[in-house]
């Protein structure tokens, strides 16, 4: 009796011990999946540009989807690059003295490209079939970011401030179409950064740097409204919108190797919440599909959160590229994301190209 | 019953906060950098480097070698401010002699590439040693005061390079030590005997000298780390540490035993290190790495421990440890809205 209970119960434990291994497999084999599906960007190709000088900046990217073509601001070669993404390629630089946005009209096939140069500074178009230059659209010094809004075919661009020795900064509007500037907005700051169009309304919002605001703009009435204070943030560069949650993220440069992404209520103009990411942000871009929201930051890495609602995010991982890769392009329809990292030194300028999940 | 359970539960507690305390106060005594003053450089323009420093101890003045702004910058550590530049067009090194109040200061500039030598009184121009191009890294022999200077190769079409020996004294070259490598990066010099280890960055090996004979003894391969830039001597325990940029992101100190010169560990930093410090009274380690400035304590030759990593700022690649003042100060250059800075630290 003694010895069947002994070994019904050994069996018991065995059983006991094998239920607990089958029990651990699963659970390893559960986090394991749930790691690989968490990770929000996997790398998938590195394209290497040409060897240009070290030069601790990259422009931004643009993509021509049906073409599969991407434009990338290579200013340490001070040129424009064309990259074939197919195969990887790179099919053609022209010259631009020190470009900062890049933008593809794919309608027109032309380029749009602000110039920082001293030579000829402006917004330049250049034909996208053979890279000619059309036309240079002169503005004040310091052309810098801008942005294109596909109902009106208009193009926004940042210029003037300090850098045109003005107490303010003007929003120039050129209309593709007629490639002419149709009008501005003055705005009262010395450094304009990164701006955003509501599609559902007329609201444009811009960042203020010099003042750690965000300037709330009228476009149809070509005015400037109201500026909005950051409360948590410094030194805001990049801005992305979510619009169905009213929500605008206000990318910030606070410190050296840290800065934050303010989140707006853009129905109270009030800054709700502070997510912390990398030092030296330069762009930022919200995924309304996915909820996800990407800030790629020159201290090497993106930075992604999850959007649980309007008010909650979690960081969901932070991706390494190189020191001061901060110019990122999020292309939702080719699941990508592209990232320009700069040749410093012992680094190589170069494309990262992510795949993402 | 009850009671003795709310008992428990409060010793429990009590146990937790306790060890909460030791841990937090373990943490903070172990943080090895404590940063305890920022020096502002407002006029340097956007550059992505910022090279070596050196220091005037009695005179608490700090030489850095700013290249965006083409300059020497010379800071009075006490009253933390810039007192001079003295214009270089592309400074890399500096030793500073106080028997003689001299600055010498090594210069990449391509038209008259060699080491300037500055008086320390009122910084003028005393003599350029002429040397070949991309004139770079150098370490100082405070016996000899010969100091051993890196220049040649890629940049002067040449595949090799040399070390100069040049005499602070007379000021004169003495001489050159051929290497065969196309980018030598940075040398450490023995004090108890006549070797010169100096990195070859292109072929990821350390190449061995006699500076008393003037002559290349050996070349170690490095297969633990790629791109060395960076090294330190633990001379009484025969090891040295090699700084590699083994990719964007990451780097590593990989760990040589100088007597078989093999490698016996690698220890994970920061991708753009530039510069080592290996304090033999605290055997800790110092890696400026590009972001930040590595800790690691030598536990015995053969273990080393990572102690805490400082945040400095973007392409704070360089440093320099002072132990008399206890003090690690980072260079940072200007980038965008960066603006370029010393770092002092205060090291524990």
């Amino acid at each position: 009796m003694n010895s069947s209970h002994d070994v019904a119960t050994g069996m018991k434990r065995q059983g006991g011990k094998w239920t607990k291994a089958w029990l651990a497999v699963i659970l390893f084999s559960m986090a394991h999946a749930m790691a690989q599906i968490a990770q929000p960007m996997k790398l998938i190709q590195t394209i290497e540009l040409p060897e240009g000088p070290t030069f601790p900046f990259a422009g931004d990217l643009a993509v021509d989807i049906k073409g599969n073509r991407l434009f990338a601001a290579t200013q340490g070669t001070k040129s424009v690059t064309v990259v074939d993404l197919q195969r990887g390629a790179i099919i053609h630089t022209f010259p631009v003295e020190y470009a900062h946005t890049v933008m593809y009209m794919g309608d027109l096939d032309q380029l749009y490209v602000t110039d920082q140069g001293t030579a000829e500074p402006g917004l330049k178009i250049f034909d996208a079939r053979d890279y000619h230059l059309i036309k240079i659209v002169k503005l004040l010094a310091r052309a810098d970011a801008a942005e294109y809004d596909p109902q009106s075919k208009y193009f926004y661009v940042d210029n003037g401030g300090a850098a045109a020795k003005l107490d303010y900064s003007l929003l120039t509007i050129v209309d593709t179409t007629k490639s002419d500037v149709v009008g501005e907005i003055k705005i009262p700051s010395k450094t304009l950064e990164q701006l955003v169009l509501e599609h559902s309304g007329p609201r444009i919002y811009v960042n203020l740097e010099d003042k750690d605001e965000v300037a709330l703009l009228d476009r149809s009435r070509r005015t400037f409204l109201e500026a909005w204070p950051i409360t948590q943030g410094k030194r805001n560069t990049a801005i992305a919108l979510d619009e169905k949650h009213h929500r605008l993220f206000v990318a910030c440069r606070t410190g050296d190797l840290h800065g934050d992404v303010a989140v707006f209520d853009t129905q109270t103009g009030k800054q709700i919440n502070a997510l912390p990411i990398g030092g030296h942000v330069d762009d930022l871009d919200f995924d309304p599909a996915s909820g996800r929201l990407y800030a790629s930051c020159g201290s090497g890495e993106i930075d992604v959160y999850q959007q649980r609602d309007a008010d909650h995010y979690n960081l969901l991982a932070k991706t390494e590229t190189g020191i001061m890769a901060r110019s990122g392009l999020l292309v939702p329809e080719l699941h990508k994301y592209f990232s320009s990292v700069p040749h410093i030194g012992t680094q190589s300028a170069k494309i990262l190209v992510f795949q993402i999940q | 019953m009850k009671k003795t359970f709310l008992r428990s539960k409060v010793m429990l507690y009590s146990c937790a906060i306790a060890l909460l305390l030791v841990f937090q106060g373990r943490a903070l005594d172990t943080d090895p950098l404590t940063l305890v003053q920022t020096i502002e450089m407002p006029n340097v323009p956007t550059f992505p480097y910022a090279d070596h420093l050196g220091v005037d101890v009695k005179g608490h003045r700090l030489f850095a070698a700013m290249q965006g702004a083409k300059s020497e910058v010379v800071i009075d550590i006490n009253a933390a401010k810039v007192i001079h530049n003295i214009q270089l067009q592309d400074p890399h090194s500096v030793v500073y002699r106080s028997d003689l109040d001299r600055i010498y200061v090594t210069d990449g500039d391509p038209t008259e590439p060699g080491v300037k030598v500055f008086d320390g009184h009122d910084y003028h121009l005393i003599k350029s040693i002429k040397l070949q191009q991309r004139t770079d890294s150098a370490a100082y022999d405070p016996k000899s005061k010969y100091f051993y200077v890196v220049n040649g190769g890629e940049a002067a079409k040449q595949n090799y390079s040399l070390i100069s020996v040049v005499d602070t004294t007379s000021m004169e070259s003495l001489g050159d030590i051929k290497i065969p490598g196309e980018t030598l990066e940075q040398l450490e010099l023995e004090a108890s005997g006549p070797r010169l280890y100096v990195t070859i960055e292109e072929k990821s090996e350390i190449a061995v000298v006699d500076r008393e004979k003037r002559a290349l003894l050996e070349t170690w391969p490095i297969t633990k780390g790629k791109v060395p830039a960076a090294i330190a001597l633990d001379e009484a325990n025969h090891r040295l540490f090699v700084g590699c940029r083994t990719t964007d992101m990451h780097g590593h100190i990989v760990v040589f035993d100088t007597t078989t010169g093999k490698e016996i560990d690698a220890l994970p930093i920061g991708g753009h290190v530039d510069q080592m410090f290996f304090d033999p009274a605290s055997k800790r380690i110092y890696a400026s790495d590009g972001v930040g400035v590595d800790v690691y304590q030598e536990q015995d030759p053969d273990h080393y421990a990572l102690l805490g990593k400082a945040d400095t700022g973007l392409m704070s690649k360089t440093g320099l440890l002072v132990p008399e003042l206890h003090r690690y100060f980072a260079a940072v250059p200007h980038i965008g809205s960066q603006a370029a800075k010393i770092l002092v630290f205060q090291t524990q």
